[in-house]
């Protein structure tokens, strides 16, 4: 499942980036990368933005890039 | 003089440290970026430098280079730095931490937000993490300076210490030059554009100082912080200001008590203004004997100063609201829900706090430009936003919605409070559309990237709300004050002196008596003199290109002098017709009594200061800002250009509203 289909209060580990190497500078500068415990917040869909926060950070991100970021549920591990 | 250099990661408190130690009073905000030069101040003979946030050496934005420039000549010449952690996401922090330690810079870690830890039950162990880091560590609150008599010391007594490195005996055992060789070189070169075999070194850098750094947090906080939900109460509010409804609404809302404070809490002070000139200047002319001498304190000095000092309750409100919107995190959140909508227009949420700032004013917030990384949106951004209701049109468009509006209506939404808000409106519309088409246009290159950190929410620092809005409003006032009062001054002279004899203006009144019907309205003899002073043949010169807007020679005079600074209009306005008029009442009403002399109307009907209003809302007419964006830009040609399109925009609108109305 991508990071756009997690489900608001879910916690997930980034298992694969594949979006441009600028926004996955970007997502790493900001401590988000493949192993990353992430949790999914409240996104609005009128935003088109995906929330996430992790480590204490709130950070949001495109939907366009939160398609191609592949997640493991927390649980399911 | 020794120095200190404050550095952290973007919202860690530095501004806010930096005011405490150094007893100035940087401009503080609770969204990245607010620091956007380095600002320095002085504690005990030490020169304290507060430099922008930064989230990592791999920098991407004007802002951070100046960071990472300075912090690589201190790792030269071997300067401390203060390191600014925030503590409750120390882990983030000290991945920069991590960062500038392999440089082998003598540092101090000031660990902040005690208080917000203390409400995470978050308990920090500060021997173990001295002793990971190997430097000083002070845990503090900058906000009630708490901890600071424990870093003064440590400033006092030169304590900063080279830390551990984290990283750089990897790099080294590769090759021995291999840390500078390899990692600093790839920093330094990677700014233009970000190669796939940059980023497989970044990754590989980062995923080991992430390791490093989280194997540190796990043994010196004392509480897992991945069990604990410090943003909970954020996430909680977020529900309900980035609801598509409820969150509109808010805004709206917000906005809308934004533009109606600055017009009905502003009032009463505005007046006590009012009145203090006006009795100031009935004083002046009472008790001061030589008739010249009074003339020029009374209508020249104060009746230009008086324009100007009326908006001081209106600007210092307008700041305190943006303050508060600011501290609170809220801007960011605007960020956040205006992000897709901006898209349209080829800009991001990132460019909602710059030409929010324009609302305040365009120099910082055109500097504020710095932050966003991407070229094309950043020029955009610049080129457009002073086409934003800056607070230097706000004495204007408040003198000509009082003049077209003489009631002053009932209730806190009136029709002047409307047509403010329609003007703010009118602004930001056209900055969007210019933004549009300078990106459609534009050679710049667009980084795609972008990702949005929306900070916790936090309350106001009021001491800090306060102190900024009375700095930036001082700030108005000093930097606008010295021209006007040149200009007030030399416009008196113009005004008050004329190349005709005085048997020449007598005649030219009898003539002007002679020729009115009765239904006209007489004007004084003072009116005739003006028009043919120095100052009336400088108006009369540009009229023939202004009468077309529905403009006589007087505007055309504050036209010419408001090219400076827009303010000033209000202020050659006073001038002007104090001179030409024997009573003390308020500029409002003399212009509401102005006549065309040809027509014998209203010289300010519907036409003219609808025509106005919009030639001010797209004129750039602020030397300072043309003198901000060739700062910003690099090359004068931008400024000149906007200088002059916004002149074609502004003289368009202004001609097209004089017909219609």
């Amino acid at each position: 499942m991508n990071l756009k289909e997690l489900k608001e209060g879910d916690s997930a580990i980034l298992a694969s980036i594949n979006v441009g190497e600028d926004i996955k500078k970007s997502l790493l500068l900001n401590g988000v990368c493949i192993g990353s415990l992430i949790e999914k917040n409240y996104s609005p869909s009128f935003a088109k933005l995906c929330n996430i926060s992790i480590r204490g950070k709130m950070i949001s991100i495109r939907n366009h890039d939160a398609i191609n970021i592949e997640v493991v549920k927390f649980s399911e591990k | 003089m020794k120095q200190l250099a404050l550095i952290g990661k973007p919202n860690s408190g530095k501004s806010s440290l930096f005011n405490k130690l150094t007893g100035l009073n940087q401009k503080i905000g609770n969204y990245s970026g607010v620091t956007v030069e380095k600002k320095s101040g002085i504690f005990e003979g030490v020169k304290i430098i507060d430099l922008p946030g930064l989230k990592s050496l791999w920098v991407d934005s004007l802002d951070e280079q100046i960071s990472l420039r300075e912090i690589l000549d201190y790792a030269e010449t071997n300067s401390p730095l203060l390191f600014v952690a925030n503590g409750v996401q120390l882990a983030d922090s000290l991945l920069l931490f991590s960062e500038i330690a392999d440089l082998q810079i003598p540092m101090i870690l000031v660990i902040n937000f005690k208080d917000e830890l203390k409400k995470s039950q978050l308990v920090l162990d500060k021997e173990k993490i001295k002793n990971h880091l190997g430097c000083e560590v002070v845990l503090m609150n900058s906000k009630n300076g708490e901890g600071l008599d424990e870093l003064k010391a440590l400033i006092r007594e030169n304590k900063a210490q080279i830390p551990h490195t984290f990283r750089r005996s990897q790099f080294e055992k590769m090759d021995k030059n291999g840390f500078e060789n390899i990692y600093l070189k790839t920093i330094k070169d990677h700014q233009n554009k970000f190669t796939n075999a940059q980023y497989q070194l970044l990754e590989a850098d980062f995923s080991q100082r992430q390791l490093l750094v989280s194997k540190i947090t796990n043994e010196v906080l004392k509480e897992d912080p991945t069990k604990l939900d410090i943003l909970a109460s954020s996430k909680k509010v977020d529900k309900i200001l980035l609801h598509p409804i409820w969150g509109m609404i808010t805004f709206l809302l917000v906005m809308l008590v934004v533009f109606q404070s600055v017009f009905t809490l502003a009032g009463i002070p505005m007046d006590w203004i009012d009145q203090l000139f006006a009795w100031m200047s009935e004083k002046a002319n009472a008790n001061i004997s030589t008739q010249w001498l009074a003339s020029l304190v009374s209508d020249g000095v104060l009746a230009g100063l008086g324009g100007v000092l009326i908006f001081i309750p209106q600007i210092a409100i307008l700041f305190i609201l943006l303050g508060i919107l600011e501290n609170t995190g809220y801007l960011s959140r605007i960020s956040y829900i205006s992000d897709n909508f901006l898209q349209k227009f080829g800009l991001s949420g990132k460019s909602v706090i710059p030409l929010m700032s324009s609302w305040a004013c365009a120099i910082p917030a055109i500097m504020s430009t710095r932050m966003i990384e991407d070229n094309r949106e950043r020029m955009a951004v610049i080129l457009a936003s002073p086409l934003m209701t800056c607070s230097a049109r706000l004495p204007v468009y408040t003198i000509l919605i009082a003049v077209m509006f003489p009631e002053n209506g009932d209730g806190f939404i009136n029709a002047k409070g409307l047509m403010l808000f329609f003007l703010y409106l009118l602004g930001l519309v056209a900055t969007l559309v210019v933004a549009w088409f300078i990106n459609k246009r534009s050679k710049f290159i667009s980084a795609a990237a972008w990702t949005l950190e929306l900070p916790m929410y936090r309350m106001p620092n009021w001491k800090n709300v306060f102190y900024n809005a009375y700095a930036k409003t001082k700030s108005f006032v000093v930097s606008a004050g010295k021209i006007i009062f040149l200009i007030s001054v030399a416009l008196w002279v113009l005004a008050s002196f004329s190349p005709k004899s005085e048997e020449f203006i007598d005649q030219q009144y009898e003539s002007y008596i002679s020729t009115i019907d009765q239904n006209q309205e007489v004007i004084n003899r003072e009116s005739i003199a003006i028009e043919y002073s120095y100052a009336g043949y400088l108006g009369k010169l540009i009229e023939p290109a202004i009468q077309p807007l529905g403009y006589d020679w007087k505007i055309g005079i504050a036209l010419i002098t408001s090219f400076a600074a827009r303010e000033v209009f209000v202020g050659t306005l006073s001038t002007i017709y104090s001179i030409g008029s024997e009573d003390e009442s308020t500029i409002t009403e003399r212009l509401r009594n102005e006549t065309n002399l040809k027509t014998g109307q209203k010289r300010y009907n519907l036409a003219t200061s609808i025509s106005l209003l919009l030639f001010y809302v797209f004129a750039m007419q602020c030397m300072s800002t043309l003198a901000i964006v060739r700062k910003e830009t690099g090359k004068w040609k931008y400024a000149l250009y906007q200088f002059i399109a916004m002149l074609i925009l502004a003289y368009c609108a202004a001609l097209l509203a004089y017909n219609i109305f």
